[in-house]
């Protein structure tokens, strides 16, 4: 097979990144049929986000395609395949806080951390994602930090959070 | 068997059949783009919607639907047609339609629907597709913009290939078709992606604005590389072969093609070629007119008298080949041998003094239906790729349980729960011994009628599985399980492939894969089958009309060595390059230096370049004959292009050459046929007019052994050494010709040395390091691959190319000890 | 009758005074022709290259196979014809080859003087169809 530049950036990266864990949760179901999804979970639980090695060491040990883990990891939201925050900020965009001002929550999280929908800050603090609705519209505009919830927000109230959690690290 | 009625039509079909196929058989069109014939259905596209009277209210995929007795099918109303167009609406919302550039223009299957259709206008907009397109590799490309979402590819490449490298990423409206983390294409390059794909959104990149479909001529012909005997079509246009065409209905290989034989047929057009005869005057070779090279070809071999030598390349047709043994007979010789002379002694000698017979026992389609598979060496699906794609289909539609003997990882142990049995090199003769031992311990084996059995018993004394498994490595217990699972099978198939870098054991290897045919029952049995497969596209041929040593003759290799010290004066070789693919580089060279040679090829070769006579000879593109492949199947040449400039058919030039020395030779291929028929074991009723669109397999789907008889294989001795270099056959690859193709050069252009992970690490190599390695006889040198396939200690060399020497190091040993040193 | 007579010939007069005459004079004078009319062909450029992509579709509905067209890939990745050629000696002027264009890269103009010398002169290149 030709040489590709993927190939030597694919061993290049798998340096960096320690598998022993990854190979710990394959270890619990290797030669288990349709294990994809739950390795694939306790992978990203593990590691915060599906690193790319850890694809094709699962390619490898489960006996599926790489191409075919990959097509699952696009097909489902729930798989990150780049390094997320450490704080992930939902900016809730349902209906009620749409005609509260989402938007401009939006646009604030953007301004104070330079991050759109699915974006993250570079020092992996903060991941800003647009969500459809937390289910707290009684409260909208509503924002989520992790599991913290904060409703009626307003632009100087999303400074404050922001500053908050930044004052944590 | 199920009765059913479609557009009024009767018909009584298999129960397994769906409706679109019932509907095809009747005689009714229903059109398709995610259908194809060899891949499960899937019901991607809706197009093929029809109508059924007992499930009123809604229209059904006809694909995916079977057959129900009394079913009553439309396949065509106001609705239907209504719908289809529909879909096809759909499809073009997002399509560009770019198709005056597009290559597929002309037998695109969305171009032809969107006519019959006629969807001129479109009532719903969106936005067209603008995804980037996939021209890193030289072979495949790919435009994403013009994908239907059929899934055919995907499917392909899982179902037939086995190689995976394709799926769909994302989803709803832009889902696409990629390969992991959405890159460039890095595959085994087959191509079968793009034979299947119904658009132009995966095409053949060297056959990229050369021609529309319809401008080619097609002309039906017998892929020239390995021993599977693939049938290929040219499509030709100004007497070039452009690109092979797609084509199901032939042959063996049910449209499916490897890299060599999709995209390695631009050989036949390099520049590169013989075009004039060549002789050598004052030290240098140079052009002459056919009569002259003639004149001092036969002034040369009759100066020799009766002390010459003939080899012949295994990819000369049948016909060529009776030639050659007719120009023995007239020059008084029985010095006459083919391809190596050692690697084929499995099929000669050991199936001959074991089974009596010379070849497989079976047919290849009939291995899809097996239920377990034995193959000897992972390499088997490099050499035979095409056959290896049978074999995955055995393993995934029929679950047949696939033991690979192998002393490196490959593609076959990497499929769905194949047992690797992974031993130290050069051991495969004990692992088959071992199994046989199981068998005959167990009380498995099958002795009814069988000779030796006793001799074999004492013999296989010191090959117990334990033992066996100590020695080798391999697991006890696989062993066992291998040799169960054989034993049981109603259907099973042992594999191996013999070739020039597989000369070490040929014999033994032969007799042991006999032995185990014999005791689980599988020689001569329906449905199973023992292969012995050769390397190039008519060593079975070859061997059916023995090119072989006559009783008194000396074989290749002895020939070789009877040359350099001057006890032949002259060699006649005709399509080889022994410089560069025989083991034993030395004993070539002196054999070359000393001899008056004649050398008959398409390329100047590093033989050819040592020769006093060259003679310019055609490609399999450019003549006519059959070739017999692996399977026995004796299949047509086609003439489908003019040999460049004054070359020749071997043909011509071997029938020129025995008119001089005064013999007689056939005037046509046609007429060579029938008189090689007439003196061949098993082709005596076979006739050109017989060979169909699915060729002939003489001696009939499973060939009968004439006798039974085992014989008892010493094991071999691992090899001692640190590092141990194997010899083999690259995917990309076949002989020595693929290095003149610009495909499979695309893909592996150059030499390597291929070593596992872990002696990278030791030895501080990262890919592309140059390597040199040490061994007894010499040392060669070639940049470093690291893969995931090789077991600690071990290392691959493919012998393709002649710059890397090979040779100098091997010498038809099963491993060579090596010392490798970092450049 | 002979009312009849006279206007006829009044018609005839007519046509011999100055200024009525049917009559061409041919090199001195030329027609313009109807926008419709099938003379020598043109390449249609674009401000970089030929509009022409070179579909084939020309030399296959050419009823008298004079169109050569040989299709290639330009170094933006594009297809474009390396070779495109009008045997005019061959040419019937039908104009399929306008009509079957799927990129109107090529059109037929009003030239009608197309004598040569030379056989060869009748080869139209590239070249100079795109500037006819």
């Amino acid at each position: 097979m030709t040489e590709t530049a993927e190939q030597v950036e694919e061993t290049a990266v798998e340096e960096e990144i320690d598998l022993t864990a990854a190979n710990k949760i394959l270890d619990k179901y290797q030669d288990m049929h349709g294990a994809l999804m739950p390795v694939l979970q306790a992978i990203q639980e593990e590691y915060g986000y599906i690193p790319e090695p850890t694809v094709f060491l699962v390619a490898e040990r489960l006996n599926v395609y790489s191409s075919q883990i990959y097509g699952v990891l696009t097909f489902y939201a729930q798989f990150h395949l780049k390094p997320r925050g450490k704080y992930i900020i939902r900016v809730c965009m349902g209906t009620a806080c749409h005609v509260k001002g989402a938007g401009r929550i939006g646009d604030t999280v953007k301004e104070r951390l330079g991050i759109g929908h699915a974006e993250t800050t570079e020092d992996l603090l903060f991941t800003a994602e647009y969500v459809a609705c937390i289910g707290a519209c009684g409260m909208a505009p509503v924002i989520m930090v992790n599991d913290a919830t904060y409703g009626s927000i307003t632009v100087q109230k999303t400074d404050e959070v922001i500053e908050k959690y930044k004052a944590i690290g | 068997m199920v009765n059913l009625t479609i557009d009024g039509k009767q018909i009584t079909v298999s129960k397994k059949a769906t409706i679109y196929e019932a509907a095809k058989e009747a005689g009714v069109h229903i059109p398709v783009l995610c259908y194809a014939k060899k891949l499960l259905p899937y019901g991607a596209c809706r197009i093929c919607l029809v109508e059924v009277e007992q499930m009123k209210g809604r229209l059904i995929p006809s694909c995916t639907t079977p057959v129900t007795e009394g079913m009553v099918v439309n396949s065509i109303s106001d609705e239907i047609r209504k719908v289809r167009k529909t879909v096809l609406e759909f499809l073009l919302v997002n399509h560009v339609v770019e198709c005056p550039v597009c290559d597929k223009g002309g037998e695109c299957d969305l171009q032809d629907l969107t006519y019959e259709y006629e969807v001129v206008t479109n009532r719903f907009e969106g936005e067209k597709f603008d995804l980037p397109t996939d021209e890193i590799n030289p072979l495949i490309e790919r435009n994403m913009n013009r994908c239907v979402l059929c899934g055919k590819c995907v499917r392909v490449c899982d179902e037939i290939v086995g190689y995976g490298s394709y799926s769909f990423i994302n989803r709803g409206f832009e889902t696409k078709i990629a390969t992991a983390f959405d890159r460039g294409l890095n595959c085994e390059f087959c191509g079968q992606c793009v034979s299947m794909c119904p658009v132009g959104a995966i095409l053949p990149r060297p056959f990229k604005f050369k021609a529309r479909p319809w401008q080619l001529k097609e002309v039906d012909s017998v892929c020239g590389y390995c021993g599977n005997g693939c049938t290929v079509t040219f499509g030709t246009k100004d007497n070039e072969v452009q690109t092979i065409r797609f084509n199901d209905k032939n042959g063996v290989n049910d449209g499916n093609l490897c890299i060599r034989g999709r995209f390695g047929i631009s050989y036949v057009n390099s520049d590169k070629r013989l075009t004039r005869p060549l002789v050598r005057r004052n030290g240098h070779l140079t052009e002459t007119s056919w009569d002259d090279a003639i004149q001092v070809a036969v002034a040369g071999l009759k100066a020799a008298g009766d002390k010459l030598g003939v080899i012949s390349g295994a990819r000369l047709t049948n016909e060529e080949l009776f030639l050659v043994k007719q120009l023995a007979k007239t020059l008084g010789t029985e010095n006459l041998d083919h391809s190596g002379g050692e690697c084929y002694k499995g099929v000669t000698e050991g199936l001959k003094e074991t089974l009596g017979i010379q070849a497989s026992t079976g047919t290849f389609p009939q291995v899809e239906h097996c239920d377990a598979i034995l193959s000897i060496r992972s390499d088997f699906y490099e050499t035979h790729p095409v056959f290896g794609m049978v074999v995955n289909q055995a393993v995934r539609n029929n679950e047949a349980k696939l033991t690979v003997i192998a002393d490196k990882r490959g593609k076959f142990t990497k499929l769905p729960n194949a047992r690797t049995l992974l031993h130290k090199p050069g051991l495969e003769l004990n692992i088959l011994n071992a199994i046989c031992s199981v068998l005959l311990d167990e009380g498995l084996a099958k002795t009814d009628g069988i000779e030796g059995l006793n001799e074999l018993k004492d013999a296989l004394k010191d090959y117990s599985a334990d033992a066996v498994a100590a020695a080798t490595g391999v697991g006890a217990d696989a062993i066992k399980q291998a040799a169960r699972e054989l034993a049981q099978a109603d259907n099973a198939a042992i594999l191996l492939a013999y070739g020039l870098p597989y000369t070490a054991y040929s014999k033994e290897l032969g007799t042991a894969a006999a032995n185990l045919a014999l005791l689980t029952g599988i020689a001569g049995r329906p449905g199973s089958g023992l292969y012995l497969c050769g390397e190039k596209a008519n060593s079975q041929g070859a061997v059916d009309l023995s090119i072989l040593p006559g009783e008194k003759g000396l074989g290749a290799q002895q020939m070789l060595a009877a040359a350099g010290t001057g006890e032949l004066k002259a060699l006649y070789l005709i399509g080889e390059d022994p410089l560069t693919s025989y083991p034993d580089r030395a004993l070539v060279e002196k054999a070359l230096e000393a001899s008056f040679l004649v050398v008959q090829d398409l390329f100047l070769s590093p033989t050819a370049q040592k020769a006093d006579v060259v003679f310019p000879a055609t490609s399999f593109a450019e003549k006519d004959g059959t070739f017999t492949n692996a399977e026995r199947r004796i299949q047509r040449l086609r003439v489908g292009i003019t040999p460049p400039g004054e070359a020749r058919t071997d043909f011509a030039i071997l029938q020129q050459l025995i008119q001089e020395f005064g013999g007689q030779a056939p005037a046509t291929s046609a007429e060579a046929f029938a008189a090689l028929a007439a003196e061949t074991p098993g082709y005596e009723m076979v006739s050109l007019e017989m060979l169909g669109p699915q060729g002939y397999v003489w001696g009939g789907d499973i060939l009968q052994p004439e006798s039974k008889k085992l014989l008892p294989v010493a094991g071999a001795v691992a090899v001692d050494g640190d590092y141990q270099l194997l010899v083999g056959s690259s995917l990309y690859h076949s002989g020595t010709v693929s290095t003149g193709a610009k495909g499979p050069m695309a893909v592996v252009s150059e030499p390597y040395i291929e070593l596992g992970r872990e002696d990278a690490a030791a030895l501080k190599l990262v890919d592309g390091d140059l390597l040199k390695l040490k061994a007894a006889a010499g040392e060669i040198q070639a940049k470093v691959k690291v893969d995931r396939r090789l077991p600690k200690g071990v290392l691959f060399t493919p012998y393709h190319f002649s710059q890397l020497e090979l040779n100098r190091i091997y010498r038809g040993q099963a491993a060579i000890a090596v010392e490798p040193v970092k450049q | 009758m002979f009312k009849e007579f006279a206007k006829g010939l009044s018609i005839t007069l007519k046509h011999l005074l100055p200024g009525n005459c049917t009559t061409v004079q041919y090199p001195q004078q030329k027609l313009e022709m109807s926008p419709r009319f099938r003379g020598l062909h043109r390449l249609v450029p674009t401000q970089t290259r030929e509009k022409c992509v070179a579909c084939y579709l020309c030399p296959t509905v050419c009823p008298a196979k004079c169109i050569t067209v040989e299709s290639a890939e330009n170094e933006a990745g594009e297809k474009y014809p390396k070779v495109y050629k009008i045997d005019l000696l061959r040419c019937i002027f039908c104009g399929y080859c306008v009509e079957a264009c799927p990129v109107e890269a090529i059109e037929m103009t009003d030239a009608y003087e197309l004598a040569n010398y030379k056989r060869d002169d009748f080869n139209f290149e590239k070249e100079r169809l795109l500037k006819s």
